[in-house]
């Protein structure tokens, strides 16, 4: 187990607690996918209603997925910026109340320094942008998906075929 | 031997170092002296690779690069620990990257300078604190150990003291170089005296030619610099002369 504390801290700057920096990224990333799964459930929703002004023969335009999707991705990119900021503490961060950065230069694993400042900013970046494809691509499939079910068996007046196209 | 070949170091339009080269050979305890703005901080940092300039620095004919870097090690008044870090901490960590590292003469320093193993750094005194910093120099497992001001804000008896058990444990291929304006001080410490004066050497002489020539080293320093020695009595006429005029 110490082992594992040992590997863990070397991923943040020296005397930065590692496993709670990691924690805290975490927690952000998972804020910023459960503000992103509003988009899939507005989406849901949007077409629901829509699909009864259909049966109703109220032919309103469906609205665009840009338009449904919204600031779904509002929350990633807080994270990553967030983890940009993260990353400028980090190599800053020997250079506060010391000059411990001249220690890091001085080592033989020259990488050092490079993990212990990047590594979870990098990490966390790579995980949101991963995130937020997944989001994105999971609402557009979603999206589609709702569109041919509000439109199956839908007789449309004719010259609306292009407003559904 | 560390030789510094032809360094050359400005800050914008003001050259800091100016072509100078030093070899220190294994053994030797040398003094770098020089009034404040001379260069002796740069010119250390130059040897280090902390900082960009031109000209080489080498380690017995190889170039300083990662492989061989270990074989330096630093203490500076700037402080190059790690504050939030106990002693402890960072024990292990320069055990983990100093394969050379001095466990007993660590526990020997700590325990004669009486520091706190348990407590962060950052909760030291300034004194504590330099001496810290020189513990972990003098414990890295270095052949050169490389020190600026160390002892700035210490006690004189610290210091003494320090010079004394520093000239005990040093062994014998292990060299220092001290960057220090406390000449007296380490007049009996150091082998060696360099005299930097706006970035050139301006003086480089043993202590033992200085003692065969029937001078010491502040007669050296004051020779070398040009040390006016009526200065002050014709600066105190001046001032007293411009006081009866009014």
């Amino acid at each position: 187990m110490k082992r594992i504390k040992i590997r863990l801290d070397r991923l943040s700057p020296v005397g930065i607690n590692a496993a709670l920096e990691l924690k805290c990224v975490g927690a952000a990333l998972a804020a910023a996918l459960l503000w992103g799964s509003v988009a899939p459930l507005h989406i849901v929703g949007e077409f629901m209603d829509f699909k009864e002004l259909l049966n109703v023969g109220v032919f309103n335009k469906m609205p665009g997925f840009s338009t449904l999707f919204g600031s779904a991705l509002y929350g990633f990119a807080a994270v990553i910026t967030g983890l940009c900021a993260l990353a400028v503490w980090h190599w800053l961060y020997p250079r506060l109340g010391a000059r411990s950065d001249y220690t890091l230069r001085r080592l033989p694993r020259w990488s050092e320094r490079y993990v212990r400042a990047f590594a979870i900013p990098l990490a966390g970046t790579v995980i949101a942008v991963l995130l937020a494809a997944i989001v994105l691509l999971a609402s557009r499939a979603l999206y589609t998906y709702m569109r041919g079910w509000a439109l199956r068996g839908v007789t449309l007046p004719a010259g609306m075929e292009d407003m559904y196209a | 031997m560390l030789e510094l070949n032809k360094i050359y170091k400005s800050y914008g339009f003001t050259t800091a170092i100016d072509c100078v080269s030093l070899s220190v050979g294994p053994g030797e305890i040398v003094g770098l002296f020089g009034e404040n703005g001379a260069g002796k901080t740069t010119l250390l940092k130059c040897a280090l690779g902390l900082t960009a300039h031109e000209g080489t620095v080498s380690l017995d004919g190889e170039p300083v690069t990662r492989r061989n870097i270990e074989r330096l090690s630093f203490a500076t008044c700037e402080h190059s620990f790690f504050p939030g870090l106990t002693p402890n901490a960072h024990r292990d960590f320069y055990r983990e990257h100093f394969p050379k590292w001095r466990e007993k003469r660590y526990a020997a320093l700590m325990d004669f300078f009486r520091l706190p193993p348990r407590k962060p750094l950052r909760s030291f005194s300034t004194g504590q604190k330099n001496q810290f910093e020189v513990i972990l120099a003098l414990s890295q497992g270095a052949d050169y150990i490389l020190m600026d001001e160390p002892f700035a804000g210490n006690d004189i008896f610290n210091r003494e003291d320090f010079y004394k058990v520093l000239l005990g444990i040093l062994e014998p291929e292990e060299t220092v170089i001290l960057s220090t304006h406390l000449l007296e001080e380490v007049e009996n410490f150091v082998s060696r005296a360099v005299l930097i004066k706006k970035g050139k050497i301006v003086g480089d002489e043993l202590i033992s030619d200085l003692e065969d020539r029937g001078t010491d080293l502040m007669g050296f320093v004051k020779t070398a610099y040009g040390y006016e020695p009526d200065r002050v009595s014709r600066a105190l006429g001046k001032l007293t002369g411009e006081e009866d005029e009014k």
